[in-house]
């Protein structure tokens, strides 16, 4: 594995026109196949930070470096092959689920947004489906049919499924009662084991962040106040 | 101050028991911490408590605060923090407009901003002059605290209201709520553990629509009686457990429409189900810390 970070944010500004600074000079780094935790208040800017590094906002300074590559400044036809790489589970499954699309209609979409073939998307979406520990039966159900922990798990197969190398979690679990939340912690655990994919993991819950992660970052008014700490 | 008490509260929705024989008591000018996971009954409890509920919504059963019918007396002695913030506030009027209604309603003075920063919103004055989209999720249900406190209720009744706050903002907001007696309705275990033991809290965990533990905070958290809460405490993360390994409670609660008619609803997820548990209904037991529970 070569030295290059997967991830490297440098410097990032984002500054809201209502005069929030909301990222005020953030920089850290993700390694292949470590989970770094991003804890800090709310409104302390954890999620503007998830945004920027997913692309989904423009910074007003500082860079994103993708594997080497500059992600902020990249035309959107040149970062979709990177999006295959660097995917999102998102606080509310059911939010950002299409309604209209069954589970299995949700993955397939990731997937063909990526290019992938008719035939490799079946076989593709049975696998996703069993490794989150859902049933054929569980994807042809609508986002409204499946429980809380259910649509969690129809997202994370969404996002692992292009085989990214960094998942960006914001509160993934955080609605999640206790029992549902530790099947998810367990799942994202076992499948970095099988597939190394490195996490970005955004969580107001410190007992969870200290649990799942290698590393902790602590935001606090836009800027990261410690540096990672390694855990013992 | 006065108590809640819930009374053999049962709740039917087309045709679907969802709420079935449930008793609570919330102390006066205590905590009463009503536990559960998705869909196990608990908004559907105090809506019903608090006459909320639609038509479609068939109720039995009593809820009385202070000797009269709760629902009568919903928004002047007891305030309602209801779970989604999105929906509760008005999309198109600016908070602290919104709150000034509130106060105008019940013809009690009190300035807006200042209430925002008494439920923890930092920079109330913007807040205020924000509309509900312009906020996170954490200001969005402070600033509904904000409104639910205003007049200074008995009681409050609060679903989830600490669920999207960072553990300072939350801590800033029980400080608020337990001023009060307080209801407090909520998927994680854990909170019932920041509250600490300054007054009395009691805890009642909730499983397909019944009540199934229920007993002093510091009893049910160090001595779960029942198999259910004792999986929920498990899970939760502590020091220790290898990445990956949390104890889990297998398989998953059921629907309203797919509970057994008869025995225990647990039993198809617990360790310890026997025979009597598929064939008979256990019955809460046991004085002060009680369990639902044939083992
Ligand atoms: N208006 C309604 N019509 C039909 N079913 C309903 C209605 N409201 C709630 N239910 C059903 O009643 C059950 C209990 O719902 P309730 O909202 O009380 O759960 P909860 O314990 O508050 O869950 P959560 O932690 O997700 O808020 C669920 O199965 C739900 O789908
Ligand atoms: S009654 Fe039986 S099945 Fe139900 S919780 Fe107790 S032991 Fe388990
Ligand atoms: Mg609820």
């Amino acid at each position: 594995m070569s030295d290059t970070p997967l991830l490297a944010a440098e410097g990032l500004v984002k500054r809201f026109p209502s005069g929030v600074v909301a990222a005020d000079g953030v920089s850290f780094a993700v390694r292949h196949g470590e989970t770094v935790g991003l804890v800090g208040a709310s409104g302390s800017g954890k999620s503007t930070v998830a945004r920027i590094v997913l692309g989904l906002t423009r910074p007003d300074a500082g860079t994103v470096r993708f594997d080497g590559r500059e992600l902020t400044t990249l035309p959107p036809r040149r970062l979709r092959p990177l999006r295959a790489r660097l995917q999102f589970v998102p606080q509310s499954p059911r939010a950002s689920l299409n309604p209209r699309l069954t589970a299995a209609e949700s993955i397939a979409f990731n997937l063909r947004a990526h290019g992938w073939r008719r035939r490799d998307i079946r076989a593709r979406v049975a696998e996703l489906l069993d490794q989150v520990g859902l049933t054929a039966g569980h994807g042809d159900r609508r986002p409204a049919e499946l429980s809380g922990g259910q649509a969690q798990r129809v997202a994370i197969a969404r996002a692992l499924a292009t085989r990214p190398d960094l998942v960006v979690c914001d509160e993934a679990v955080s609605a999640l009662d206790r029992s549902v939340q530790a099947q998810i912690l367990n799942l994202l655990a076992g499948l970095q084991r099988e597939t190394g994919v490195a996490y970005l993991f955004i969580s107001h819950d410190p007992a969870v962040v200290e649990h799942l992660c290698d590393r902790v970052l602590v935001m606090r008014d836009g800027r990261v106040t410690s540096p990672s700490k390694e855990r013992p | 101050m006065s108590g809640l008490t819930i009374s053999n509260l049962t709740v039917t929705i087309g045709g679907v028991r969802v709420v079935d024989g449930v008793d609570l008591t919330v102390p006066a000018g205590g905590t009463l911490v009503l536990v559960g996971e998705s869909g196990s009954g608990k908004s559907v409890t105090v809506r019903a408590a608090l006459g909320l509920l639609g038509r479609r919504a068939a109720v039995t059963g009593t809820a009385t605060f202070g000797g009269v019918d709760a629902a009568r007396v919903r928004g002047r002695s007891i305030g309602l923090v209801a779970q989604d913030p999105t929906t509760a506030l008005d999309p198109l009027r600016r908070v602290g407009a919104q709150i000034a209604e509130v106060l105008r309603h019940h013809r009690t003075g009190g300035d807006p901003v200042a209430l925002l920063a008494r439920a923890g919103v930092p920079d109330p004055a913007r807040v205020a002059r924000a509309y509900p989209h312009e906020l996170s999720g954490g200001l969005r249900q402070r600033a509904l605290i904000a409104v639910a406190t205003a007049c200074d209720p008995e009681l409050v009744v609060a679903d989830e209201a600490t669920s999207a706050l960072d553990p300072g903002a939350a801590e800033r907001v029980l400080a608020l709520l337990t001023r009060r007696s307080l209801l407090l309705v909520t998927h994680d275990v854990g909170v019932a553990r920041r509250l600490g033991g300054a007054r009395e809290t009691v805890v009642a965990v909730m499983y397909a629509g019944r009540i199934v533990e229920q007993g002093p905070a510091a009893a049910v958290l160090s001595a779960p009686r029942h198999p259910y809460t004792r999986g929920l405490l498990a899970a939760e993360p502590a020091p220790g457990v290898p990445r990956g390994a949390l104890p889990v409670i297998p398989g998953r609660p059921p629907e309203p429409g797919e509970r057994p008619a008869a025995g225990c609803a647990f039993a198809p997820r617990c360790a310890l189900a026997r025979d009597v548990c598929l064939r008979a209904r256990p019955e809460p037991a046991g004085g002060t810390h009680r369990a639902a529970c044939h083992v």
